[in-house]
Order: structure tokens, then sequence, then C-alpha cells
């Protein structure tokens, strides 16, 4: 099928599939003064059977804030992602969601929370546009169709949107991925190291683009090795590894780049 | 309104169907290719046993005589029924709680799975499309066991009618029915570690004790064997003897499937997570027929944590060869359930070839390939891992074809010694000609070149575009790769095969088999060219 019928294809089906959606799922912002706590970690030891990879984790984040995990590669920052969302058992302590404990098979944790782990898993047969097209209709947004062509835009897969995942560069597969997580709603974001694989272009404007959607009032804790990624979209930062710091942004920042000068 | 999980269902199948490639013809052209180089084989073989047996004055040219004579009793068809019985739901279990039972592919887990639809009209297409492989297995198994293996006045005067073999079939359809949702639960509850592990030992020990039986049976001890045929395991023989109780199995399989249902939605996204993975690896490994790498996706939950063959690491001063042989020794070394499978597959055709039903000597013949082969690639996992991770390799400064060769060695000894294991246990079980054992032993360096000829095939390409068939997807050209090492394994057997089949084993057939092991050798280690080089 050549490029021209294969996206009217795409289009027909997108449509389809949109006029089924109706009112995409609310995300109720909350007075300032009573804001829920989206996740938390109450002394949580994250690791592997019974053995804990770092320190004890305890947090509480909440909408409008924005928590970035940082170390040194091996410290754990992965596996206390992992844990927060339910992907692996906490080894000591606890960790809530929506004050629940984390569970995908609960409705509202798939209705609200993002996850993109570095999960390189596509259908071999299905356009970058279907992709999206499910995981937008699935989340019930109105225009589907639009909200494709905003996300394939954005992260600068305008071109590629018919294209099969076995075409996609690696670093274009890892854009699609952020895609899916933005291109529904949400109220609790989870990324980790959503820089890897990105030009320093591509960094910025998503960097900027986590800003807005924090004001905006979603949670968003992530992982991170870039400084000035960290900066531009963190708002607290936690340093992981055998002991865990509290830290500022720009403490965290500083402390990145002075383990690796070449980092960011 | 927003979706079903339904509707996401079939809007990814049938985007995905509009796009797939090939189709129908492609895959016929595929199994066309395969189905013919065996056809040609399989004549050319044919024809050399009736010349061979003509030549040497067998009097007619009839296939009647072997070189395997049943000089006593041996095992009867009920023990090493109900002994097969017991080993394929051990390993039907061991598998199920493996793969899953239920099963999604990776990107159905990724992208499906974290949408805010209903979970079941995810997960149920794959728990009941799961269902097929154990009821199938259990028609295939026990239709044949329930005709020709049981005697029917064993226990009852009905045994062996159209009603008692309906009976045996129902029977064992329960039984996989239980097996499937006990394997489900599992799942659901986390403990299929448990339950394969259970299962494995069982799977192993079975056929190994029924060895044992009939070895002390040989020398005049005979232990009564009747055991495994009262485990539930054995009750579809029972049926088939005119027994109807056994049929209340059914029941179980029935409940234990209903329990196992309703629970569906309380599976994990990791645990199916983690059956996506297998699944996928036992698929590759099922189309490229590497049973090494399919015992290591069945077993990758598991993991293996062996230290075996520390003292053999590589020392200062070692030949990069040397050094490359010792790691690889300590490698095959630490692959413990690779050598438990190659020893339990020596005894299997001796077993065959001792129960009086199955001991025609082409079948007999067909089991030594089967058996042979992957007990090889099992002895030869060290290669395959190397084809899969060249850059180990690299890392020592020595030529590619040598590399190759040093990967032969280990697997050439060691099917060295499990021909010979192999052919002693069945002349002692069945009884024969020992001159069967020096022929054996002459094949084993070339089946173990065959295994590494399958080692370093291409692999199956995932990523571009699959042929669709009724059986899933199936990457461009993985099945013409299926032939790269049982071709070369036949042709290393043919010398044996021939002389089971004729009857006897003539002079010449040891320098025919030195000379072919010789040249797979030469053909299983020689070095591809690689696409556009």
């Amino acid at each position: 099928m050549s490029p021209q019928p294969l996206r009217q294809a795409t289009l027909a089906i997108l449509k389809l599939v949109s006029s089924k959606s109706s009112t995409p799922a609310s995300a109720a912002k909350p007075a300032k003064n009573a804001e829920p706590i989206l996740a938390a970690a109450n002394k949580l030891r994250a690791g592997y059977g019974s053995a804990a990879v770092c320190g004890e984790v305890s947090f509480a984040l909440r909408p409008r804030q924005a928590l970035a995990l940082i170390g040194p590669n091996g410290a754990g920052k992965s596996t206390v992602l992992k844990t927060v969302v339910g992907a692996l058992a906490p080894v000591a302590g606890t960790c809530t969601v929506f004050g629940a404990e984390p569970d995908d098979r609960s409705l509202t944790f798939r209705r609200d929370v993002a996850v993109v782990l570095d999960e390189d898993a596509f259908f071999p047969s299905l356009t970058v546009s279907e992709h999206l097209a499910i995981i937008a209709a699935g989340h019930g947004v109105e225009d589907v169709a639009a909200a494709i062509e905003n996300e394939l835009e954005f992260f600068g897969l305008a071109r590629e949107g018919d294209s099969l995942p076995h075409s996609l560069s690696s670093g274009q597969r890892r854009r699609l991925l952020l895609a899916a997580a933005f291109v529904r709603p949400k109220k609790l974001l989870v990324l980790d190291e959503p820089e890897q694989r990105l030009d320093t272009t591509m960094r910025a404007q998503l960097a900027d683009r986590l800003s807005a959607e924090v004001a905006g009032g979603i949670g968003l804790l992530l992982v991170t090795h870039d400084p000035a990624f960290l900066l531009a979209s963190a708002t607290a930062a936690l340093s992981i590894s055998d002991t865990v710091q509290s830290l500022k942004p720009a403490a965290a920042a500083a402390a990145i780049s002075a383990a690796d000068p070449m980092a960011g | 309104m927003a979706l079903t999980s339904a509707e996401v269902r079939r809007y990814t199948t049938r985007a995905g169907l509009s796009r797939t490639e090939g189709g129908t013809m492609a895959l016929i052209s595929e199994v066309y290719n395969t189905v013919f180089a065996a056809l040609v084989l399989v004549v050319m073989a044919g024809a050399i046993v009736i010349n061979l047996r003509a030549s040497m004055g067998s009097g007619s040219i009839s296939l009647n005589g072997s070189a395997l004579t049943a000089s006593h009793p041996g095992i009867s068809a009920l023990d090493a029924g109900a002994t097969l019985m017991l080993t394929l739901a051990a390993a039907l279990m061991s598998v199920e709680a493996s793969v899953g039972p239920v099963i999604m592919t990776r990107p159905q887990t990724v992208w499906w799975l974290g949408l805010p639809l209903d979970r079941r009209g995810f997960i149920q297409p794959g728990f009941l499309r799961s269902m097929v492989w154990p009821l199938a297995g259990a028609v295939l198994v026990t239709v044949p066991l329930a005709l020709g293996a049981v005697d029917p006045t064993a226990f009852g005067s009905s045994g062996g009618s159209v009603g008692s073999v309906a009976a045996a079939v129902g029977t064992s359809i329960g039984l996989a029915l239980c097996i499937y949702g006990v394997a489900t639960l599992a799942q659901i509850r986390g403990k299929s570690s448990l339950v394969r592990s259970v299962a494995g030992t069982a799977m192993i020990a079975a056929p190994l004790l029924l060895a044992a039986d009939a070895l002390l049976a040989a020398s005049g001890t005979k232990i009564p064997w009747t055991w495994p045929l009262y485990l539930p395991t054995g009750w579809p023989l029972l049926a088939a003897s005119g027994a109807v109780w056994p049929l209340l199995v059914a029941l179980l399989g029935i409940a234990a499937l209903w329990l196992a249902f309703r629970q569906l939605p309380a599976l994990t996204t990791n645990a199916l997570k983690d059956s996506a993975a297998t699944g996928s690896h036992v698929a590759g490994s099922v189309l490229s027929m590497d049973s090494t790498e399919l015992s290591r996706a069945l077993s990758s939950a598991d993991g293996s944590h062996s230290r075996a063959g520390k003292s053999l690491l590589p020392r200062r001063g070692m030949s990069p060869a040397a050094a490359l042989l010792r790691s690889q020794l300590i490698l095959i070394l630490r692959n413990r359930s690779g050598l438990a499978r190659a020893v339990v597959l020596a005894t299997v055709p001796g077993i065959v070839a001792s129960v009086q039903a199955l001991s025609a000597p082409g079948l007999v013949a067909v089991v030594i390939l089967f058996c042979a082969y992957f007990a090889a690639s099992a002895l030869a996992s060290v290669a395959k891992q190397s084809a899969g991770n060249p850059s180990l390799n690299s890392l020592l400064p020595l030529d590619e074809k040598l590399v190759h060769r040093l990967h032969w060695v280990w697997p050439a000894a060691g099917m060295t010694l499990w021909m010979a294991l192999m052919s002693i246990l069945m002349v002692i079980l069945a009884g024969g000609s020992w001159l069967l054992v020096p022929l054996a032993i002459c094949a084993g360096p070339g089946v173990a070149a065959a295994a590494i000829r399958a080692a370093y095939r291409p692999a199956p390409d995932w990523t571009m575009p699959a042929i669709s068939s009724a059986m899933g997807p199936i990457p461009t050209g993985a099945i013409r790769g299926l032939i790269a090492g049982p071709d070369a394994a036949l042709i290393a057997l043919l010398p044996l095969g021939i002389c089971m089949l004729a009857g006897g084993v003539p002079n010449i057939a040891f320098p025919l088999a030195l000379i072919l092991s010789t040249l797979m050798y030469l053909w299983g280690c020689r070095v591809r060219k690689r696409p556009g080089a």
C-alpha cells in the first residue's frame, strides 16, 4: 500500500475510534489547601526478594509537584520507581498511590497514572498513529485524531505517523513511548530517565512540557541523570544511594554535575 | 462512551492484518521447501535400505528383520504407557507453569493492560486460546495409547471397545483441564515456580526409574512397576481398559477450570509480562527447532546459579584456544538441566525398543534421531550462546572458523559418550547386535557437528512484518532455517538407521559412518557467508 492510501485508511480507523469516545476522564483540580497526596513512600526499602538495593525512601508527592530521583548508576533509582508503581514488591516499608497500595489491576490506577519505563515492545504491524490511537481511544479522549496529531507534532514524529515500529530509530521509539503518556489524561506521571535517547533540543522541549503539565495540576515522579532537565522540570529531588537525601533542584543538579561533569 | 476491551482487541487485529506480508502462499512455499528436502532424504535412505538388504542376501526385500531382536519380554506396554503418561503430564504442567499458562504478547501487555478498561476482556482470550494445546495433546496422546498400548483384558472385558477409547479420551481431557486449571491458579497466586520445580523433578525421575526397572528385569530381577498406573495420570489407561470411574477426573477438571476462570482479572501485569517474555522466547525456539533454547526459555524464571567448574577457570600463560575450551567446559557443567535432559534422552530409545508394541526398527530409528539431536543441542548450548553474542569470541585472538571448531570439541566428546550409553542401553534392554554400539559411536561427532550447524544458523528476524498464519505470525525465512541442523544429524545417523532397518551391520557401515561424521564436521563448523558480504 502506498503512503497516501495508507494514511487515509489510518485516518478512517481513527475516525471510527474517535466517534465512539465522549467526555475525557476528568482531571479534577482539588482546592489548593486540600491537595491530596498522589504518591507516597514511608520508610520504603526497594530491592529484589529480601535484598534492598538502597536506603530508606520517604516522600509525599502532591499535584503541581515534581520529584526527581537522582543518583549514580546502580544506586536503585529505577528500582524505587518500579516499587512505587507496584511493579516490584517493597522489601520493607510502604508506598501508596492515591492512598492505596499501588496495583494496576485497579481501574483508578490505570485511569490516573501514566508510567513510562524502558519497555521497547510494539505491535509489529501497527503504525505509530495506531499505537497512539489505542491509548487515546482506550482512555476516552474525545478527539483522538487531533490528540494524536498534536503529540506527533510535539515529539517530532509527524512524518512517521504511518511508519511501522521496525522502521523507527531507537530515539523515535522512545519518543513514541513518551507520546503515549501525553496523548491520554492523567493525574500522576511516572517517567524513568525520559531524557535517554533524546537529542538536546527534544530534551529541552520535553522538560518545558513537563513543567507546564505540572503547573497544570499533575504530579510528576521521574528518574533523571540530566542536571538541566532536572532544573527545568522538577520541584524537589531525592538523592538515592545507601543513604537517601532530600535536595532542592539546584543542589540536585549541582550534585549530578559534580559527580559527572559530562552529564547532560 | 469509552471503548470496550473487545473493541480495542478487534481494532488492533484488523489494523495489523491489513498489512501482513506474504500470507498463506509464502507459508506454503516455505513448508514445501522443507518437506521436499526431507522427502528426498527419506527416499534416498529407503533405496539404500532395500539395496542393502538385497545385497546381504536376506532372501527378500521385505523389511521384517532388524538388528534389534526382542530376546526377552522387556517392559510391558501398560507399564511404559503409564510412565509415559506420568512424564507427559509432568511435562505439560511444567510447560504450562513456565509459559503462563495464560499468555499475552509483550506488546499486548504494554499497550493494552494499562488501559482503564475491563481487564478480563484482554486476558480471557489468551486463557481460552492456550487451553487448546493441552486438550489437543490429551487427545493425540491418549488415542494411540488406548488403541494399541493397553491389554484390553487387563482390567475388564470392555477394554479396547469404542466406548472405552472414548472414556480414555474423556479422562485424559479431564486430566488436561485439571493441569491447566491448577497451572492457571498457580500463575494467579504467584506459585508457578513451585509447581514448575515439582513437575520438573517428576519429568526426569519417571523415565530414569523405568529404565532402571527395565535394566533389573534384563538382569533377571523383576520389580513390580505398576504404581504409575494408579496415579491420576494413569487413569486414562484404566479407562481404556474398561473402567468407568476414572471419568470422575473430568468433574475435577471442570471445577479447577471454573475456579481459575473466575479469578482471571486478578492476574497481575507482572505475571502476564513474565509469561509474555517466556512465550515469545518459546515461540522463537520452537520455530528454530532449538531444544536448548526452548529449555532455557522454559526454565528462565528459575535462574541457574551453579558455580560448578570454578577450578577450571582459565589461568595465565594458557593459549587462547585452551582458554576458550576451558570456559566452554565450565558453562556446559553449569547447565545442569541440559545435562540431566541429555541423560534422560539417552534412555528413551532403549525404553521404546523394549516395548514390544513400539519396537518397530523404523520407529526406534526416528526416536534415536530426535533424542540424539536434542541431546546434542543441549551439549552445544554454549555454541548457541556464542552465536547470539559474537563479540565475546572476538575478545580472543582466534579465527572465526577455529572458534566454530573449538565449539564442536566438547559436544563431540559428549555425543560420543551419549551414543555409547544410548546404544548399550538399547542392546541390553531390547537385545540385538553389539555391533550397533561402535557404529553409533562413529556417528556421535557428526551429530554434534549438526548441533553446531544449528547453533550458527541465522536467527529469524522478528522485527520485520511477519507472515500471517492460523498459528499466528511467523517470521519470514524461519521455516527455511528449520532444517539447518536436523539435516546434518539425519545424514550422520543414516548408517545406524539403515543398519537397524536392514537387519544387520555390514563392515562397510563403519567407514561410511566415520566419513559422514567427518563431512558433517566440515559442513557444520564452516563459517557462513553473511548477507551482503
